[in-house]
């Protein structure tokens, strides 16, 4: 925005991009504030200008201007249609037309006029016969512009094709501008600024049983949260790095053979936490990467309270084990060729965390198309093959088909002591569980966790008091990284 | 046509009978807003609008883009060179699949990913445009009518459970589009992008319906095979390879910006003003970073347009009844009427649809339906003698266009003979009814060929909104939950024997049994 002079008066709209102002539109204003309101104001006076042309029409009929101004400004030929309607529906009949209830005030049934005509439905005989003899007239459609009949317009075609054919593409808009501009201009001089979407502060549901998740302050310069119920705060946060150091980076990971990943979860809670992991042995998708997860079962210890933990509560316990989480740790640097990963044992192991190994074999060629239904005999598995390598190097490749994500099911279970009111319900709503196997992997989400997932189960309802089995399962995604394709062009070689 | 429902009722109506209970807008709670509260959804294939009532236009059109179902956290779209990536090519036949939310083919469409994109799409708008809580307010849902069960039983489990609405009306596009342009009667040609749809709606019911292939979706499929073919023909300095192919987002883009179609007077007569002879290049950029663009003819340009919406197939017996092309279909939607309704539709032929907005498109259809008119009068039985229906070789005789069967006037040029052919006798009854009906109100138009502009199907929607007229279908929440997209007892004879109407809620049986709803037309 840019004013003439310190508080002068015709300020402008100015895009110090492309150099446009809104003088190119003939609109100046007078504050440099509440342009939104100031722009509807413009925008007003045109459909000012409509309704007097309006008036002026039902003495000399004129249609071009009023129908220009309808193109300009949607809201005056809404506005028009509206009242023709209304004053239709007002006409046909307006005592006993069902349609009287929307025409106006004065047909409230609850109100006393309407209670007297209701009455004099059965008193009055003369008035009776009288509007039973009486025609209604029909309801009819507009028939010119002052009751908002715009017809087509051959030479306005004829104007935009030539304006088309000047200039080509230099004066039209695009499919953008076009969605945003809601009265449906042709041409950029067409187009009218548009205010700018407010931020608003939203508060989150549950979806199943509607309890509050999240819901900011009121203020508008606060932002804080009234409410802040996060899914991570009640679910193990997981992260995947490579175990040995790749040859190349995440996002050339080389096919057809094992990677090996370290996947750690961290519990944020104050209760152990059984864990099972699942996953699909081949990775649905257009590739079929195979997937191992060498140790699925394992239990995460408690989370203590850091201030416990300073003060020395239950020291030896976890300070014995953070010594030998960091000599293992030293040991793996020194004999870090040594360790192999196992099946069925856990690769490392924290007060809070645990480490497992997925073994991860890349796939880079897509996969075939299902195999066609046996017809007949048994059919030849040579040929089907081929055939399905005929159909997958016409298949078309989409721009993330080299992403290498894992779906995994985690199945939680856990003691949990029972509060009043059994109000124990778990806010997992929308849970962004972000694995960062590398800078350049994108980051993935697993919306809706708690639909896709089991829900909670809660056995030991009837078992003791104190303590309840709470069971939570939900679907993740683990982002990778990207296969490396030699045989296609990587996008970073242009 | 059954007997106009309105009708049949205000003639009874001087019988005393318990009056319906209007919302008392005197006497309701100043907080309690009822009109603001209703959010309108005009959901098509490609685009969701949304807005309240008494918008006269949408607050916002939202797509269903490939670049709404981006992951969150995936910022790519703004990362520099995004705009110059190497474009993902697909095939002609599925390209435009990832921009359409559903598919006529319900088999292959993924429901689960649909509702997932259509919810995404609701909360972006209730949140970035309607700045609205979506809990318990009432929804009015304009949505083809011909959508399939199991898409629009999902939608409104979308709306009921995930969005909390209270209740869900929902209204047919071509009727609103009508209203939208003022009328009660009208011939609605919507131009969409899987099909086109010719509705005939008389007294603000849908009476007759066509529908062609021949829509934006393969017109969009034509111009990529006229650009490819034209951008490989010049094979501008040997950048192309010999397969070139264009992705979805660049076709569209010209589609909608340069395409255009003849209207008739430049298709009719070579001295006015033809376009060939002062023909310019256009230069259009390709989708490829290094290249300047390439120069098409603007005449050319228009080629696309006609050949797939307009030309009829060279043997009209040959062509299928879903590929009709658009003339054609509107003359015979508009022969399918009674002469009455026709002659009432004729004179309110109205354009919607992402196709009406190509420019010259409209006045061009009209011109070729006044052609095959003159050509073929409203003869029901007809000799295809030699295809000459299209506009460029009639002749065109600047006499009025007869209404119909009724005002025929002229015989026809062979010497046929027949009560068809015989003159209309004269009525003095008819005479007068016209002549009464002329004194209360400003006569309408009959029986001759003329477009009119609608304002679009979602402002339509939000005057009907605005005037608290109810439609036939609504639907609420409690009552859906426990029984279904049927309703608790399926009125099987009501449903369809009742007219596909607007006005038609107000019959007693339904103003008095409130527990059950009927789907109407989308049943």
């Amino acid at each position: 925005m840019d004013g003439e002079g310190v508080a002068a008066a015709p300020w402008i709209l100015e895009c110090q991009y492309c150099n446009w102002t809104s003088l190119d539109i003939g609109i100046t204003f007078d504050k440099p504030n509440n342009i939104h309101g100031q722009l509807a104001k413009i925008l007003g006076k045109a459909r000012s200008k409509v309704s007097l042309l309006l008036d002026k029409l039902s003495d000399e009929p004129e249609p071009t201007e009023p129908v220009k101004a309808f193109r300009a400004d949607p809201d005056s030929r809404f506005a028009t249609l509206l009242s023709f309607y209304k004053s239709e529906l007002a006409k046909e009949n307006p005592n006993d037309n069902p349609f009287a209830s929307i025409s106006g005030a004065n047909t409230d049934y609850s109100s006393p006029s309407s209670f007297a005509r209701i009455m004099s439905l059965y008193t009055n005989t003369n008035n009776y016969g009288r509007k039973a003899s009486g025609k209604s007239t029909p309801m009819r459609g507009a028939v010119d512009a002052s009751e908002g009949l715009v017809l087509v317009n051959h030479l306005a075609d004829e104007k935009a094709i030539d304006i088309l054919h000047r200039t080509g593409l230099s004066q039209t808009i695009n499919t953008e501008q076009r969605i945003a501009q809601p009265h449906n201009p042709r041409f950029q001089n067409e187009m009218i600024p548009q205010a700018t979407l407010l931020c608003t502060k939203r508060s989150r549901r549950c979806r199943t049983c509607r309890h509050i998740l999240v819901k900011p302050e009121a203020k508008i310069n606060n932002t804080r949260y009234k409410i802040k119920l996060l899914a991570l705060n009640h679910i193990p946060s997981m992260t995947l790095k490579p175990l040995t150091s790749l040859p190349s980076t995440l996002s050339h990971l080389p096919p057809n053979k094992p990677l090996q990943f370290l996947l750690t979860l961290r519990n944020p809670m104050f209760e152990a936490i059984k864990v099972s992991l699942g996953t699909p042995a081949q990775t649905p998708g257009p590739r079929a990467h195979s997937v191992t997860i060498l140790c699925p079962d394992f239990t995460l210890g408690a989370n203590a309270d850091v201030w416990d933990e300073a003060l020395g509560i239950g020291l030896s316990n976890s300070n014995q084990n953070k010594r030998g989480s960091k000599l293992l740790l030293k040991d793996l640097n020194n004999t870090e060729e040594s360790k192999v990963a196992e099946a069925g044992k856990v690769w490392e192991r924290g007060r809070n965390w645990t480490t497992v190994v997925v073994e991860v074999v890349a796939c880079q060629s897509l996969k075939g198309p299902p195999p066609p239904l046996p017809r007949g005999g048994p059919p030849l598995s040579f040929g089907a093959s081929l055939e399905g390598l005929l159909e997958a190097e016409d298949r078309e490749v989409t721009e993330d088909d080299d992403v290498l994500e894992i779906p995994l099911f985690v199945r939680l279970e856990y003691e949990q002591a029972v509060t009043e009111g059994g109000s124990t319900g778990l806010a997992v709503g929308n849970v962004a569980t972000t694995t960062a196997a590398g800078a350049t992997t994108s980051a993935t989400s697993a919306d809706g966790i708690s639909a896709a997932g089991g829900g909670e189960g809660e056995g030991g309802r009837d078992g003791d008091i104190g303590k309840r089995t709470r069971e939570l399962a939900y679907w993740a995604v683990l982002g990778v990284g990207r296969v490396a394709n030699p045989s296609a062009k990587m996008p970073e070689q242009k | 046509m059954s007997t106009p429902t309105r009708h049949g009722q205000n003639a009874g109506i001087s019988s005393p009978h318990t009056p319906q209970r209007g919302i008392s807008s005197t006497y309701s709670s100043p907080g309690f807003r009822t009109d603001d509260d209703t959010v309108i959804f005009e959901l098509g294939t490609r685009y969701l609008r949304a807005g309240l009532v008494h918008d006269s236009v949408p607050r916002c059109s939202l797509d269903f883009g490939p670049e709404q179902s981006r992951r969150l956290g995936d910022y790519r779209k703004w990362l520099p060179g995004f705009e110059d990536r190497p474009r993902v090519v697909k095939n002609l036949e599925t390209w435009t699949k990832d921009h359409e939310l559903w598919q006529l083919d319900v088999r292959d469409t993924d429901l689960g990913l649909m509702l997932d994109k259509l919810e995404r799409t609701i909360r972006k708008a209730y949140s970035e445009y309607l700045l609205l809580d979506a809990k318990s307010r009432k929804i009015v849902l304009v949505v083809q009518a011909m959508i399939s069960h199991t898409i629009l039983s999902r939608i409104l489990n979308l709306m009921f459970v995930n969005f909390q609405v209270s209740s869900v009306t929902l209204l047919p596009p071509p009727t609103m589009a009508v209203v939208a342009a003022g009328q009660r009667s009208g011939l609605v040609v919507d131009i969409g992008w899987h099909e086109t749809v010719v509705t005939a709606v008389y007294e603000l019911r849908e009476i007759a319906e066509l529908r062609s292939t021949r829509a934006m979706q393969l017109l969009s499929k034509e111009v990529a095979k006229f650009l490819e073919g034209y951008i490989q023909s010049k094979n501008i300095d040997g950048q192309l390879s010999i397969k070139t192919k264009l992705d979805f987002e660049y076709v569209e883009e010209l589609m909608t910006q340069i395409f255009w179609c003849r209207p008739a007077s430049q298709v009719l007569s070579s001295h006015d003003r033809p376009i060939e002879a002062e023909d310019t290049n256009v230069l259009i950029p390709l989708p490829l970073p290094s290249s300047k663009g390439v120069e098409i003819p603007f005449s050319a340009l228009s080629g696309a347009v006609e050949s797939t919406l307009l030309a009829p197939s060279d043997d009209s017996r040959k062509q299928d009844d879903h590929e009709c092309d658009l003339g054609h279909l509107i003359y015979r939607t508009l022969l399918s009427l009674a002469p009455d309704v026709r002659s009432m539709c004729m004179p309110r032929i109205v354009f919607t649809g992402g196709g009406s907005n190509i420019q010259g498109l409209k006045p061009r259809l009209l011109k070729e339906l006044e052609a095959i008119i003159r050509e073929r009068s409203w003869n029901k039985v007809w000799q295809p003698v030699k295809r000459t229906a299209s506009v460029a070789t009639t002749p065109r005789p600047s006499t009025h266009i007869d209404a119909g069967d009724t005002h025929t006037k002229e015989n026809p040029t062979n010497a046929q003979t027949g009560a068809a052919f015989e003159d209309q006798i004269y009525d003095p009854y008819e005479e007068k009814i016209y002549k009464v009906t002329a004194q209360f109100t400003k006569s309408e138009i009959r029986g001759e060929i003329r477009g009119i502009e609608t304002m679009g199907v979602f402002t339509g929607a939000s005057i009907t909104a605005a005037l608290r007229i109810k439609s036939l279908v609504e639907i609420e929440r409690e009552l859906f939950l426990q029984h279904g997209l049927f309703g608790p007892k399926r009125e099987q004879d009501s449903a369809t024997s009742r007219p596909k109407s607007l006005t038609g809620v107000y019959t007693k049986h339904s103003a008095l049994d409130t527990s059950a709803w009927t789907l109407g037309a989308f049943a």
